[in-house]
């Protein structure tokens, strides 16, 4: 019985992480799946959307009211992003592009500093936050929070890149730009469009955090290496596997840190990609369809 | 593709590697080469001869911004009471500080130049111990009497375990406030305890004291483990403290990580008394932490309660004049890191009051005449073994209640 409330309590505080991680894991895969770039900034746009929200609650913005504000804050700094950073440099390598990112997160980084300061700050959680006791594990509303909203998210995402007319589209610019723009669609536009979307889910992702581990400057590069992990092992071109991965390496970390050590934890999930990267690279869903890189 | 994979993942490893090394980097992205002179001869020397020069090199922008701001701010308002009752003998003090900005290479360049253009009577500062420790052996080499405020041990000691002969130290060791720990929960009977520090250089100091010194207190841990400054979900964690069922849990942390690992502790519902470093000992702990911060218990200097204090302790009425003084003059709150400043100032005035600005004799001084000094932070008994002189009582446990900080009988 002990066991296996201890076995459920490692399994919510995974699920809590992976929905996290599944959340910017997302934000990679749109922004790879449409321009071939991985956006090492991901994580930056969490902390922005955190941190945002936060400044705004704290001038008495009501928290529903400040989320959606962050979201959309944040997708327009996505959009500059995209049309300052990204669309200037289009011509160059996928490498070059892949760097601007890290400069990008870079720049944001030093930007929170100077605006937010170094100290931790917090955001009072969604709903009231009273545990609910299952089998003698605790799950806290919030937990509950996280793990539905990248449920939801999944679900969009499976609807939007195999159902829409816009989803599509944005799979025809990878799989041939120029046979996409043969067809009318402006990859150019898509580009900007999935730097902005991915940008308003990192923001989502950073205000479920916030409540749950506060928030910093600094809290984008650790979120988004993770995520980064997650979004590999489970397939860098497909949303769904990105989120299954990510929810895999949440509950993995929780595994490792409750039955063996929290010093570990990076260790194991590190090894486990190395593992996927030297026998699958593909990543562990993906459909193996050779059509890339 | 697996190779552009590896590559980044190399890349992105080496870029947070360096990220995580370079503690606080990106907080000390200074260009300016010179340390900025912010302001000298705050009074004009009047009377009969050279007016004394004290030399303050505070953190006080920069990430260390915090600390060093009351620090500074403490040592003018001094600087300015003193000359205003006519100075040390009759000579007037010319306070020079420079702001090294929280980095490093500044800070030696503030030393060097206090050493040799202002020709320093005395140096204080060095607010964090990374730059104290860089201030240092210039200290030694132009044999000037350097007080510190870092914290860390090593400021005092050198690698053979010696004082270093120019280098006195305000602040607590880290040790002290384990120390304090170990010796409440002696008192109250809390023998097996859960250890959890957070994995920086911080907390496994911690960890090393505490591994040093729990058996002489009779504590048994009966689990040892870390948690990351990143945490953002420690439960599994504590699912394995839940199962040892501790007497009491120790989480050895500053701020953020240690109001994630305390929260988590009261979601799991672990009825264990909860004891903190002194690291956390700040409002903003209470504004993060919530609900979740009452009924922790932690070690901190004694200004947080100095209204709480008997009458009868005989820092009582240095530590609420000065925090009285300092509201008054600035109207914000005392800050414990200003009290290290003051207790700085205050010995070395009385080691000039005694011998004049002969370096070595104020060294000498310092060092074996100052006898047990009634201090802001603690009872100094400065020896010429222990260039700091505090003991373990000079932290008071502290309860949190309802975001109020009360004196733990």
């Amino acid at each position: 019985m002990e066991l296996l409330s201890q076995m459920m309590q490692l399994l919510f505080s995974g699920l809590t992480l992976g929905a996290i991680y599944a959340l910017i894991a997302v934000g990679f895969v749109v922004i790879y799946n449409v321009t071939g770039i991985l956006n090492f900034a991901q994580g930056e746009f969490a902390m922005l959307g955190a941190l945002t929200c936060i400044s705004l609650v704290n001038n008495n913005v009501p928290l529903w009211l400040a989320i959606i504000l962050s979201i959309v804050i944040v997708a327009a700094i996505g959009g500059i992003f995209e049309r300052t950073a990204l669309h200037t440099a289009r011509k160059s390598s996928v490498t070059t592009l892949i760097i601007i990112t890290i400069g990008v997160s870079i720049v944001l980084r030093g930007a929170a500093i100077l605006i937010w300061g170094t100290q931790v700050q917090t955001l009072p959680p969604f709903t009231d936050n009273t545990p609910i006791t299952i089998l003698d594990a605790v799950l806290l509303p919030q937990n509950i929070w996280a793990v539905g909203i990248s449920i939801v998210i999944l679900i969009l995402m499976m609807y939007f890149f195999n159902y829409t007319f816009v989803g599509k589209s944005l799979t025809a610019c990878v799989v041939n730009p120029f046979a996409a723009r043969l067809m009318g669609i402006n990859p150019e536009k898509m580009s900007l469009f999935a730097v902005i979307v991915s940008a308003g889910v990192g923001a989502l992702a950073g205000t479920v955090i916030a409540p749950i581990s506060g928030a910093t400057y600094d809290m984008g590069m650790m979120l988004g290496i993770k995520a980064f992990v997650a979004a590999v092992i489970g397939g860098l071109t497909n949303a769904p596997a990105a989120i299954a991965g990510a929810f895999l390496i949440g509950i993995l970390e929780a595994f490792t840190e409750g039955l063996w050590s929290s010093g570990l934890k990076d260790v194991v999930t590190f090894t486990f990609l190395l593992l996927i990267l030297f026998v699958k690279p593909e990543g562990l869903f993906a459909k193996a369809s050779g059509k890339r890189v | 593709m697996k190779k552009v994979f590896l590559s980044l993942f190399v890349l992105m490893t080496m870029l947070f590697l360096a990220a995580c090394n370079s503690d606080n980097a990106s907080e000390t992205k200074e260009t300016s080469t010179e340390p900025a002179k912010e302001d000298s001869a705050t009074t004009e020397p009047s009377g009969d001869g050279e007016p004394i020069k004290i030399v303050g090199i505070f953190s006080s922008s920069g990430g260390a911004a915090a600390l060093g701001e009351p620090e500074l701010e403490t040592i003018k308002m001094l600087v300015e009471e003193k000359n205003a009752a006519g100075g040390i003998n009759g000579q007037q003090i010319e306070l020079i500080t420079y702001d090294d900005k929280s980095d490093q290479n500044q800070a030696i360049l503030a030393m060097k130049k206090a050493l040799t253009q202002d020709e320093a009577t005395v140096v204080i500062g060095g607010t964090i111990s990374g730059n104290a420790l860089a201030m240092l052996p210039l200290a030694e080499q132009y044999e000037t009497p350097y007080i510190s405020l870092a914290a860390s041990k090593q400021v005092y000691v050198d690698e053979s375990g010696n004082a270093r002969k120019w280098v006195f130290k305000m602040p607590q060791d880290d040790q002290l406030a384990v120390e304090r720990i170990l010796q409440y929960l002696k008192d109250k009977n809390l023998t097996k305890v859960a250890w959890l520090n957070v994995a920086n250089s911080y907390g496994t100091g911690g960890h090393d004291e505490f591994k040093k010194y729990a058996p002489e207190y009779g504590i048994e841990a009966v689990i040892e483990d870390e948690f990351e400054a990143t945490v953002n979900d420690a439960k599994p964690l504590l699912t394995r403290v839940k199962k040892e069922n501790p007497d009491a849990i120790i989480v050895w942390g500053t701020v953020q990580e240690s109001a994630v690992v305390i929260k988590n502790i009261r979601e799991l519902a672990l009825e264990a008394p909860i004891l903190a470093s002194h690291g956390i000992a700040t409002e903003q702990f209470i504004e993060v932490a919530g609900d979740a911060a009452n009924d922790v218990i932690l070690p901190t200097g004694k200004l947080l309660v100095a209204n709480s204090l008997e009458d009868s302790n005989p820092q009582k009425d240095v530590l609420v004049s000065y925090s009285k003084q300092y509201t008054d003059k600035y109207n914000k709150p005392a800050s414990t890191f200003g009290t290290y400043a003051a207790d700085g100032f205050n010995i070395a005035v009385k080691a000039i009051e005694s011998k004049g600005t002969d370096r070595a004799a104020i060294r000498d001084f310092i060092e074996n005449e100052l006898g047990e000094y009634i201090g802001v932070t603690g009872i100094f008994n400065i020896t010429p073994d222990n260039h700091m002189g505090l003991a373990p009582d000079s932290f008071e446990m502290v309860r949190i209640q309802n975001g109020e900080w009360v004196l733990e009988k």
